[in-house]
This record gives structure tokens, C-alpha cells and sequence, in this order.
């Protein structure tokens, strides 16, 4: 098994069945995992902010730091890895928030509003949700299986 | 629960924390600052010297020539970042391998430390706070409390894993197994350590900056607590209980902070905390 973790800010995609994405300490950041069974493909995104309209040239820089401009790029490159609509399955994890956070901290529950909003226009569904919650998330993807496990103090579950 | 003595030896067991880099923030603050005096005061300390040097080269300052003598360093950087670098240099130093108690290794710890220092810079920076020179410095020596209070966090790991289930914050919960929490420990060792009085109200006050009582003092605090609050809300090295916190309502007020500004803080320091984040790995070998 080969572990290749995607940093906050970036999102990688694999069509090799030895390796295992894993992504840390989502806090109200937002994991999007594509899996493609038939064809054994996955891809993983980390994203942190929902509109790239707040600092565009950050998103020039680095495109998968805003929901907007990064997770088109993540689908682009899943279907360009061989993965297929038909098959593809959407998960996600994160969107995590502070205890009390008076509503101004909220920016996990922007990024799922905005991610939603994206993938219904789209005509994608999601099959599977670890949002919201005083949480910090580890998300694992293994390519060989499928499989997708969340991880939060100790608490581990499958999504 | 433990107590106060107990603490207190604990804290006096503590690694020292270097003579020089308080001197260093002395000589900055003096009216009369003087550049020779402060170049001085670091070649007097030759293993402080070669780790600011090594520091100097990384590319979280990036600078394209190669850096070799203190007073380059100086010429380049500015007294102020070289005092900055020194104290990440110190604060990288006595961190150990792993916080047991917080279930966060030192390198976590230490990207969380980071990311407050310059998430409050860049407030400070935008929101114009003139006394906020010691900002970065109190913002990577907010949570020192951590260190000793760990421990015990450890020894009670499965009443802590409970009492934050029944959503109690980080403070309450510390309050109750230890009827003290890592705000005061944190002001108890930074005062031992006899750093300046700014660094030790960010310590006492960083998750209640509305108690902050030098009102000269209070945006400096707030303005802490809002890069605290914003690290751990982006999952910048967040340990089991931090996101177990409430944030002071006044603050955001005082401030006048938003949502899309914190998002576009958030998204402006990211690339500046990664890159000191991986300078830990410098400090430690
Ligand atoms: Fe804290
Ligand atoms: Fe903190």
C-alpha cells in the first residue's frame, strides 16, 4: 500500500490500485472523494474556502484552495484518469466548525452550501456525508476497494 | 486535582527558555535601539547564531542569495524578523515529540503555533494595531500553558475524552479535572520566563480577551484569539478539544471582523504558514 496524502489546498487522483489517498485535520474544510468502481479510479480534493472570488490570485496559484475553481479540476482529472459518470460515486467529509463560533467563523457550512450548490447544478448526487460538528477529520480513500473511512479523535467510521 | 505547587514545580522543570532572545526583544522596544547592540547580543550566543543562519536560508524568508553573518541577516531581513525567528528557533527547541494529553504531535503543534503568528500579524497589519509589534511572537507563544498541562491531561485521558462528549469547551473541561487551565499555566510560565507583559496577557487571556484588564492591551488579545479561533476553525494543526471553544462575542465586534475577511485572511496566510511549518524540521535537527 502506498499512502499519498493531499495537502490542504490540493486534490489528487490515482487509477492505481496499491494506493490509498488520506487527507488530515479537516477542520471546516471540505473533502470531496470520487470513487469509480468498475474502473478502480479515485481522487480526493482538500479545499478550504468556498469562492475564488475572495483572493483570485491565490486561485491562480493554487486553484484547489476554493471550492469554485478547484473541484471542477478534480472531476476534469478523475474523468481524465479513465474514471466514468456512470460509475462514479460522491462522498464527502469535513465542514467541521467551532463549539460557539457566533455565526462569523461559519466558513464550513459556506463551503458545504457552496459544494452542494455546485454539484446539483451539475446533475451529481452525493451518496455519502461526515459534516458539520465541533470535529477535525482524517479521510481515507483506498483505490483497490473503495473503501472510505473517516477518523475523529480516536472514532473511526465508514462513510 | 492537582495542586497549585505542584504546577508550579512542573513549570520550574521546564527547559529554560534563552536569556538571549528576551534580551533580543528588551533591546527592540528601547527607545534608543540600537542595531550594533542587538547584532551583539546574538554572536554572544554561537549555537543561537548558527540556527538563525540556517533559519535566514529557508525559503520561508526567501531570500535568493545566501546569507552567512548575523549582520547580513540583519541588513536583509530586519531586526525584527531575525528577533522572530529566534524566538521559533527557541519555541521549537523545548517543544516535545508529542503532546500526549491534546492527542497532537510537537509538529502539529508547532503548524498551529505558526499559524497563529501570522494570521494575527496579518490582522494586525490590516486592522492598523499599532502596539502590535510583539504580535507574531505572542501569536507563537500563545498556548506555552499546553506544555505542562498535557501531562495531566494524559493521566486523565478517559475523563477528558468524556466531559468533551458532553460538549463542555477545552477550558471548562481543563477547569474541571484540574481546576486550572492552560490560559493561567500558560501566563504562570511566561512570566517565569519574564517575557514581556504583552506575551503574557495573550497567554492569560487568548480564549477570554474580553477579561483582558490593561485596556492598552485589549485589541493585542483579541486580535489573538481571532487567529486562534481561525487557525483551529481551518484545521491548522488542531488538537482533540480546540474546536471545543467558544468565541468572545465582543471581539468581533471591537475588531469589526467579517466572515469573507477571515476568508480572506484565511487564504492570504496559508502559504506563509505551510512554509514555516516545514522550518520546524530545521530547528529540530
Ligand atoms: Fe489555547
Ligand atoms: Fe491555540
Amino acid at each position: 500500500m502506498n499512502n499519498i496524502t493531499v495537502q490542504i489546498a490540493d486534490y489528487k487522483v490515482s487509477n492505481n490500485p496499491d494506493d490509498v489517498l488520506i487527507t488530515y485535520a479537516l477542520g471546516s474544510c471540505i473533502a470531496v472523494i470520487l470513487y469509480d468502481p468498475v474502473n478502480k479510479v479515485g481522487g480526493m480534493i482538500h479545499f478550504m474556502l468556498p469562492l475564488s472570488k475572495t483572493s483570485p490570485e491565490k486561485a491562480d496559484q493554487k486553484p484547489a484552495m476554493f471550492a469554485d475553481t478547484g473541484v471542477p479540476l478534480l472531476f476534469e482529472d478523475f474523468y481524465k484518469a479513465g474514471g466514468s459518470k456512470v460509475n462514479m460515486t460522491i462522498r464527502v467529509a469535513g465542514g467541521g466548525k467551532l463549539y460557539e463560533d457566533n455565526g462569523t467563523f461559519d466558513i464550513g457550512k459556506r463551503n458545504y452550501t457552496i459544494l452542494r450548490k455546485m454539484l446539483w447544478k451539475n446533475g451529481y448526487a452525493i451518496l455519502s456525508e461526515d459534516v458539520g460538528d465541533a470535529k477535525s477529520r482524517t479521510a481515507k480513500l483506498e483505490l483497490a476497494t473503495g473503501r472510505v473511512t473517516i477518523k475523529s479523535r480516536g472514532s473511526e467510521i465508514e462513510l | 486535582m492537582i495542586s497549585r505547587d505542584e504546577f508550579i514545580n512542573k513549570i520550574e522543570a521546564l527547559p529554560a527558555f534563552s536569556q538571549t532572545s528576551i534580551k533580543l526583544s528588551a533591546i527592540l522596544r528601547k527607545p534608543d535601539f540600537s542595531l550594533s547592540e542587538f547584532e551583539e547580543t546574538i554572536s554572544f550566543d554561537p549555537s543561537l547564531t548558527a540556527n538563525l543562519l540556517r533559519l535566514a536560508n529557508s525559503s520561508y524568508f526567501g531570500i535568493p542569495r545566501k546569507i552567512n553573518t548575523i549582520k547580513l541577516a540583519i541588513n536583509l531581513l530586519g531586526a525584527k524578523r531575525v528577533f522572530e525567528a529566534a524566538i521559533a528557533n527557541e519555541l521549537g527547541r523545548i517543544l516535545p515529540d508529542m503532546l500526549v494529553g491534546y492527542g497532537i504531535s510537537s509538529r502539529e503543534f508547532w503548524k498551529h503555533c505558526a499559524a497563529v503568528a501570522i494570521i494575527s500579524s496579518n490582522i494586525a497589519r490590516i486592522h492598523k494595531i499599532t502596539a502590535g509589534e510583539m504580535i507574531f511572537t505572542a501569536g507563537l507563544l500563545h498556548d506555552l500553558g499546553k506544555l505542562v498541562v498535557s501531562t495531566y491531561l494524559e493521566q486523565n485521558s478517559t475523563q477528558f475524552q468524556d466531559l468533551l462528549d458532553e460538549k463542555m469547551t477545552e477550558i471548562q473541561v481543563e477547569q474541571k479535572i484540574l481546576g486550572t487551565d492552560h490560559q493561567e499555566i500558560g501566563y504562570l510560565i511566561s512570566k517565569k520566563w519574564k517575557l514581556p507583559q504583552d506575551i503574557c496577557e495573550a497567554n492569560r487571556w487568548h480564549h477570554n480577551p474580553s477579561k483582558t484588564e490593561d485596556p492598552g492591551l485589549k485589541d493585542f488579545v483579541g486580535i489573538i484569539h481571532v487567529a486562534d479561533s481561525l487557525a483551529h476553525t481551518l484545521g491548522l494543526g488542531t488538537d482533540d478539544a480546540e474546536l471545543m471553544r467558544s468565541i468572545d462575542p465582543v471581539v468581533t465586534e471591537w475588531l469589526g471582523i467579517k466572515t469573507p475577511e477571515l476568508e480572506k485572511i484565511a487564504s492570504e496566510s496559508l502559504d506563509d504558514i505551510l512554509e514555516l511549518t516545514e522550518i520546524f524540521e530545521e530547528i529540530r535537527r
